[in-house]
């Protein structure tokens, strides 16, 4: 009697297995749709009020002078100095360059590969940037888009705290530029 | 970081946007072109939709590249960066702060036969830098960049198709 119950269990198998599967896979659809709904609910736990456009004025310095102090700022940021051009590079004769705006590039690659792996939009900040700026009257601006109000626009609370630490690094390295 | 965990954001990410996108949520979204071609075609179509609209390519990014060598993941992923001098003076004139944008960026974004390519969000600025110099900028820019995207979905002829 017993062993006629075995059998017919093992006869049942493949059955059971095929539920068993069911089950997990639906056990895995239930996790992901309660983590939507989570990462949904914590969406709005984050106000939208970033500004765009970070800005730091360098009274005292010249554009030379407060680029030499930005890349060593964001070198002791361990972040990789990428390259610099001026806003009109490659568009007119090198000698006809503007001197006036300096476009700084760089980035810190873990930072890079993580973000990318959240979010492929988060190209849209790649590589991190500051843009120096020498008005008429000789005095310099640093600027940079805030990566966290661009990050706002993307809505993913996923990529969002990756990018409020980016905006972090960037106030530390216009702090250090401006000290 | 884990591959494990890796894959665990990946696959979260993608849901959470398919999840924004059907819910309407998102504020606005970057123009967006696809093809089946390989990244050198897509590369030649892009300059050449680029360059029909008065545009330059002015640097190209190889991020994939630069992530392998140093032994991260391959995100699979290109940047370029386009320009044309009449907008960096006008926008040094007219929207300094629109500078920022300049040269604009295309992510150039390859699958396995297949090369899309994605603009910045100029719907989104456009929210944000609503005065009278900035918005004829911006609606400007982004349709140029939509004009070079329809080119490149059109293997840099002008084509109908909307990115």
């Amino acid at each position: 009697m017993h062993l006629q119950t075995i059998c017919r269990s093992m006869r049942n198998m493949p059955s059971l297995l095929s539920a068993s599967l069911r089950g997990m896979s639906m056990l895995r659809t239930i996790t992901r749709l309660a983590l939507l709904l989570l990462l949904t609910v914590a969406r709005s736990a984050y106000a939208a009020d970033e500004v765009p456009i970070l800005i730091r004025n360098l009274p005292g310095y010249s554009l030379d002078q407060a680029n030499a102090a930005l890349i060593s700022a964001i070198t002791n940021h361990n972040y990789t100095f990428v390259r610099q051009q001026a806003a009109d590079a490659r568009l007119v004769p090198q000698v006809l360059e503007g001197r006036k705006v300096r476009i700084v590039y760089f980035c810190n690659f873990a930072k890079m590969e993580r973000a990318l792996n959240i979010d492929v939009r988060a190209a849209q900040m790649l590589p991190c940037r500051f843009t120096l700026v020498e008005a008429e009257n000789g005095s310099v601006s640093l600027i940079a888009i805030n990566p966290a109000w661009l990050s706002e626009g993307l809505n993913n609370p996923l990529l969002h705290p990756d990018c409020l630490e980016l905006k972090r690094d960037y106030l530390s390295i216009m702090d250090e530029v401006s000290l | 970081m884990s591959r494990a965990m890796i894959a665990t954001l990946k696959v979260a990410g993608r849901l959470l946007c398919l999840l924004t996108l059907s819910l309407g949520s998102v504020q606005a979204a970057p123009l967006i072109a696809s093809k089946k071609t390989d990244p050198r075609a897509a590369f030649d179509d892009l300059a050449i939709a680029a360059s029909n609209h008065g545009y330059t390519i002015v640097k190209l990014q190889p991020v994939d590249s630069a992530m392998t060598k140093r032994g991260f993941d391959n995100p699979h992923v290109r940047l370029f960066f386009i320009g044309k001098a009449e907008a960096v003076r006008e926008a040094e004139e007219k929207a300094p702060l629109l500078m920022q944008m300049l040269p604009l960026r295309i992510v150039m974004i390859l699958r396995k036969d297949e090369v899309a390519l994605m603009s910045d969000d100029f719907e989104y600025w456009r929210q944000f830098f609503s005065d009278t110099w900035s918005r004829p900028l911006l609606k400007q820019w982004e349709e140029d960049m939509r004009a070079i995207l329809n080119d490149y979905a059109g293997n840099g002829r002008p084509a109908t198709a909307s990115p």
